[in-house]
């Protein structure tokens, strides 16, 4: 069964036949699109957002029909129908990386790639990475760095084997990762190269690489911290959203962040409620229980809507809280 | 002479043509020179740039081959040099053009000429010397891929007493009165290389189906030495090929321009570095490949056109090493090359319907023709003008035919196509002599599956350790 197979049939799995199949593709794709990023939030999707923006859609389709012939799923005019669910182990994080892992990768390849002819005494080469910014970008890390002596290398050499040590890592990841850097005489392979070593397809050996490059960034030691400079998203909140989320981690509650920024309480309840949608994981326990999410979403089931008006008159709760509870499913 | 050639690029000695084009070009005449690639084209520029004093230009069509150039000539030491295309960024662009006046070695792509900040920027410089390289694309694909190439012209008429050096590996003589004219070229000192050499034989093999063809290669390449270039002109063709070699592990790649440029980088390098055998490539892979010894080149299928061939069998042998140039041939060829030369032209009905303002379906290079046309002719000199290069194309067409079904000399029809005469006799061509396939090296031993040999740590250490 192919990785990308799974992966797709894990997605269909969480989004509990509440969506059409082309959400999926819309989430893999990385969509800015409000239906999108809801669904992101609802079904806590974040791991999987824009893993694949050049995913094409005869592609996916061709998934979507296999999963159908071996009778996992069943495409109807609404959406779909789950008659076999699946749940895989992930360790993605594409909230926060959205492709820009790659421009890690090819900083990763550049720098092993010089050191690599320094240590050869060689600086005669090709550099791998023909984007002109990102050989500014290392040719000026390298110099902030001293690259000619020789513990620049070891340094490099000792993080980027630390890092490889991840347990989340396989043997098969950690090996994908080192044959796809090149180094003087020796270059990397290419992605039908690493795909047939493993003998699995090429889309497949990319979406590995893609998850050992999200847990390889979980590795924060000082070189690779430094290649990993914007390449992670943090501004899916507004401003004034992102100060009361810092202070809510500081420990401050909802009436002290309003009374310190001179913000109406409800307007720091509308930022609670963006940043329930967009920080994977925020927890909506503090400001609703998990029975009235539970109540929320079935009235909504109920009563077929998803007006607040509505649902208040129904449920009698304090807008705020239906509000939150609509940003999230099974919670 | 030699001592500046010591002194600024550390040479010994030159090589055919070039000190005649240096000299001219310092006397300030416009040159066209026909130079073989990888024979040193681009010290005719870097010399007579560093005696001179003064910035040079260089026109470049292919963005990659630009950047290949470039690192080029970093790698020999020559530092003050700059691409600037499409591949920057606003930001870069802004930089770049801010601090051009530093630089002695500018590159850039005949679409950045037409934008005004860049044109105006350029007029500032002291500038010495305009080079146009791959000069043929004038002509070659001038007229239907690079309008913006034509559009030179003017800018050049412009540009008054700079000289200009038109550079091209292949060119024929109407391509050459081609780049006179579109270049406004007076009365230049042309320089031939001469295009017969004696390292480099032609082989040619007919087959009943394409799929013998496929089948041949397999056997051969399993049978015979490389490293060597297949050129085929599908995309699929090319991974189905590399597969077929790969099954019998061979080290064998395909090679086309949907490959990301990583992985296109990565290719080259292990066929320079040897760890390929075989490339299995689009007309797409060559350009800024230096491999001095490649030992056979391939042509499944023709290429559109004899220029295009010379080019792609001409990087056998730049060692100086004997090599195989082999052409497969089978019946319905013919097809296939009209329709890979004339694939991107528009058709009649296009023209009309583009200048009548409908809605149309067309190719990117068809709309960058029609729009080009639309901007510059009326609608009976757009339809003159297609029917003329449909004319030509069918006469290019016709050319490589003439080598697909000739009972004489492959080297003579080569060699006169682009007006020179032939001097090789021995072992010339296929036709000529049975024992041009005896130069192909025969294996001397089978390969052995290729495989990950290291566990990551070991290749870690070996990267950088």
């Amino acid at each position: 069964m192919s990785m990308f197979k799974q992966l797709v049939h894990h997605i269909l799995t969480k989004l509990q036949q509440e969506r059409t199949v082309s959400s999926v593709y819309h989430l893999l794709k990385g969509k800015k699109s409000g239906q999108t990023l809801e669904d992101v939030g609802m079904y806590q999707l974040h791991a999987f957002y824009h893993l694949l923006p050049k995913l094409k859609r005869s592609v996916y389709d061709e998934v979507i029909v296999a999963l159908e012939q071996e009778h996992k799923i069943q495409r109807t005019e609404q959406g779909y129908i789950l008659h076999e669910p699946y749940e895989g182990h992930y360790h993605f994080n594409g909230w926060i990386y959205r492709g820009k892992e790659h421009l890690f990768f090819e900083r990763c390849v550049l720098v092993t790639q010089t050191l690599s002819h320094v240590k050869a005494q060689d600086m005669h080469f090709t550099p791998m990475v023909k984007s002109i910014t990102t050989q500014q970008f290392v040719k000026q890390f390298l110099q902030a760095e001293h690259y000619h002596d020789n513990q620049l290398t070891t340094r490099w050499l000792t993080e980027l084997k630390q890092a490889l040590q991840h347990a989340d890592l396989t043997e098969m990841m950690r090996v994908s990762f080192v044959y796809r850097l090149s180094g003087h005489a020796l270059p990397g392979y290419t992605w039908q190269q690493l795909a047939d070593a493993q003998k699995m397809s090429v889309l497949d050996m990319q979406i590995i690489f893609i998850e050992s490059l999200h847990i390889m960034m979980q590795a924060k030691t000082p070189l690779l911290l430094a290649l990993q400079k914007d390449c992670i998203t943090s501004n899916f909140l507004t401003v004034s959203s992102r100060q009361t989320y810092e202070m809510l981690q500081l420990g401050y509650t909802l009436e002290q962040i309003s009374q310190q920024r001179s913000l109406k309480i409800n307007t720091i309840q509308d930022h609670i409620v963006e940043i329930a949608r967009n920080v994977p994981g925020f927890s909506l326990q503090p400001y609703v229980q998990a029975d009235t999410v539970r109540q929320v979403w079935e009235a909504v089931n109920a009563y077929q809507t998803f007006k607040l008006k509505t649902l208040q008159e129904i449920l009698q709760l304090p807008y705020f809280e239906l509000k939150l509870a609509l940003t999230r499913k099974g919670e | 002479m030699l001592h500046h050639l010591k002194h600024y690029l550390g040479y010994n000695e030159f090589r055919p043509g070039q000190q005649e084009v240096v000299e001219a070009l310092l006397q300030g005449k416009d040159v066209l020179a026909l130079l073989p690639t990888g024979m040193g084209k681009s010290l005719c520029y870097q010399l007579t740039g560093k005696m001179m004093q003064r910035t040079v230009l260089i026109i470049s069509p292919l963005l990659s081959l630009m950047q290949d150039q470039v690192e080029q000539m970093k790698k020999m030491g020559i530092k003050r040099v700059i691409a600037l295309n499409s591949f920057l960024t606003r930001m870069e662009k802004q930089q770049a053009l801010q601090q051009l006046s530093q630089y002695e070695f500018i590159f850039t792509s005949p679409e950045m000429l037409q934008q005004g900040d860049v044109k105006e920027r350029l007029t500032q410089l002291n500038i010495g010397l305009i080079t146009i390289d791959e000069a043929h694309c004038i002509s070659q694909w001038g007229y239907d891929f690079r309008p913006d190439y034509l559009r030179l012209g003017k800018w050049l008429k412009s540009q008054k007493n700079i000289p200009i050096l038109a550079l091209s590996a292949t060119a024929t003589y109407e391509v050459m009165d081609d780049i006179k004219k579109v270049l406004h070229m007076t009365s230049p000192f042309v320089y031939l290389h001469n295009m017969d050499r004696k390292e480099l034989h032609f082989s040619r093999k007919w087959f009943n189906t394409t799929d013998e063809k496929v089948r041949w290669i397999k056997e051969h390449v399993m049978q015979t030495m490389g490293p060597g270039i297949i050129y085929t002109p599908s995309r699929r063709k090319t991974e189905e090929i590399a597969r077929l070699l790969q099954d019998v592990h061979i080290q064998a790649a395909a090679y086309h321009a949907g490959l990301e440029s990583h992985d296109r980088q990565l290719i080259q390098a292990q066929f320079i570095a040897n760890e390929l055998e075989w490339i299995v490539a689009t007309s797409a892979f060559g350009m800024g490949v230096h491999k001095p010894n490649i030992r056979q080149v391939i042509h499944e299928t023709m290429s559109p056109s004899l220029a295009h061939y010379m080019q792609e069998a001409g990087r056998a042998a730049r060692d100086g090493q004997d090599a195989v140039a082999t052409l497969l041939c089978a019946p319905g060829d013919d097809e296939i090359i009209r329709f890979l030369a004339l694939d991107d032209l528009p058709t009649k009905n296009m023209v009309t319907d583009f200048y009548a303002g409908r809605q149309l379906e067309l190719s990117e290079t068809q709309l960058r023709v029609l729009t080009y046309w639309y901007s510059e002719w009326s609608y009976d000199e757009a339809i003159q003008k297609l029917k003329e290069l449909i004319t030509q194309k069918m006469t290019a067409i016709r050319a490589t035919q003439d080598v697909l079904y000739t009972d004489e000399c492959m080297r003579v029809l080569l060699m006169s196509h682009f007006g020179q005469s032939k001097q090789v006799e021995e072992l010339c061509c296929s036709l000529c002599s049975d024992a041009v396939d005896n130069l192909i090296k025969v294996r001397k031993w089978m390969p052995l599956p290729q495989q990950m040999k290291l566990n990551w740590q070991e290749r870690l250490d070996k990267l950088l350790n």
